[in-house]
């Protein structure tokens, strides 16, 4: 049984490793039409629809108006969007590939998971994937405004796969710089050439 | 579900077959370099470097790339692509605040300032702390110009949020209302239901 002693011991050491960044509090997006993506994100996702503030914003020097909506997840963290109707642009994120960007979506369970790929499916909603990732499994899909979502799972041994991650992150890191350091290098001194 | 509050929802969604999301398990962007990345996201905001992977595919076709994951204290993480083949230093230029912004949660003002500390010392200028309806935060940028926030709720965070919920549906409807003729004309794909 822990003593008071070690167990304030062992907060002392944790708090040392605890990164003071808690949580990815919110991504915030450009959306069309926040009506529309509300019935995406809490319709079809199940999110909480839990704020519409309506605001001002910067464009290009003049204050116009806009709407700020926020879907709620389980942990109380959030997906944010701007709605600026006197800019509207449909397209934006329409370029942005999966590899470019994308926001995984984190479920209880593979069953619970397999419940969405199914859903997805039946709403004939076109994903990518799926695809096994070691210590999660993962697919792809787009919202209506073009950006990337994944449905994710933690398996079993995410935390032991971590674990080994960790352990050689560093050397994986230097023999990355080595193989590809000399070619950043290069496109650096010719971006600052021009 | 109008009026449903989140554990309820909870409840709603899972009874409607909805599974429910718990959170964003990483995000996953582009960088020019990993490297970069990890001074910024290690060295300077103190996440954890937890994994740094080298793939020769992608899943979809074959490229060289490098996967970091930057952890947070909750456990979910800030991820990276470096893919040298494709560099594009100038990517995230075309993203305003507003198009594409990452805001980072601190549990108290005293570790927002914290942050702001780390960041001057590093020598990366942030604007802020501004005060909002939710809390205190401050604006930077990460070292490929993605819009970074962090923040530190206001104590009464909920009672906040519970507020704004009441009115969101009525506030939502008069903006939909409002606005539809400046979303006239463009054509959309149907929202799946």
């Amino acid at each position: 049984m822990a003593t008071v002693a070690s167990m304030t011991k062992d907060r002392e050491a944790e708090s040392e490793t605890s990164p003071v960044i808690r949580s990815l509090h919110q991504m915030s997006f450009r959306c069309f039409d926040a009506e529309e993506t509300r019935r995406f994100y809490e319709d079809f996702l199940g999110l909480e629809f839990c704020a519409a503030l309506p605001t001002t914003v910067d464009l290009g020097g003049k204050q116009v108006e806009a709407l700020r909506i926020l879907f709620r997840m389980e942990n109380g963290d959030f997906f944010s969007f701007y709605d600026v109707p006197d800019d509207v642009r449909p397209d934006i994120y329409q370029e942005v590939g999966p590899f470019d960007s994308h926001f995984a979506m984190k479920v209880p369970s593979e069953a619970q998971w397999d419940i969405w790929v199914d859903r997805l499916t039946k709403a004939g909603v076109e994903y990518v994937g799926p695809m096994d990732h070691d210590f999660i499994r993962s697919v792809y899909f787009k919202d209506p405004n073009g950006l990337w979502l994944e449905f994710t799972y933690q398996v079993a041994d995410h935390e032991e796969i971590l674990a080994r991650e960790k352990a050689h992150s560093e050397e994986a890191m230097r023999g990355w710089i080595a193989k590809t350091g000399e070619q950043k290098a290069k496109f650096k001194k010719a971006a600052a050439a021009e | 579900m109008a009026n449903a509050t989140s554990s309820e929802n909870a409840g709603v969604a899972a009874s409607s077959g909805r599974p429910p999301i718990l959170s964003i398990h990483h995000t996953a962007l582009r960088c020019f370099d990993a490297e970069a990345a990890r001074q910024f996201y290690e060295d300077v905001l103190g996440l954890n470097f937890n994994a740094a992977q080298v793939f020769d595919h992608n899943g979809l076709e074959p490229v060289d790339f490098m996967h970091v994951f930057f952890r947070m204290r909750d456990g979910d993480f800030l991820a990276f692509f470096d893919a040298p083949r494709d560099l594009q230093p100038d990517f995230y230029k075309r993203y305003g605040q507003m198009d594409f912004r990452k805001t980072l949660r601190v549990a108290t003002e005293a570790e927002l300032l914290d942050v702001a500390e780390r960041l001057s010392a590093a020598g990366v200028e942030y604007a802020g702390p501004v005060t909002h309806e939710l809390g205190k935060s401050i604006f930077f940028k990460d070292p490929d110009g993605i819009h970074l926030e962090v923040l530190a709720p206001v104590s009464d965070y909920e009672d906040v949020l519970a507020q704004e919920k009441n009115r969101a549906r009525e506030v939502l409807a008069g903006w939909t209302q409002k606005t539809a003729a400046r979303k006239a004309g463009f054509k959309r794909a149907p929202v799946p239901a």
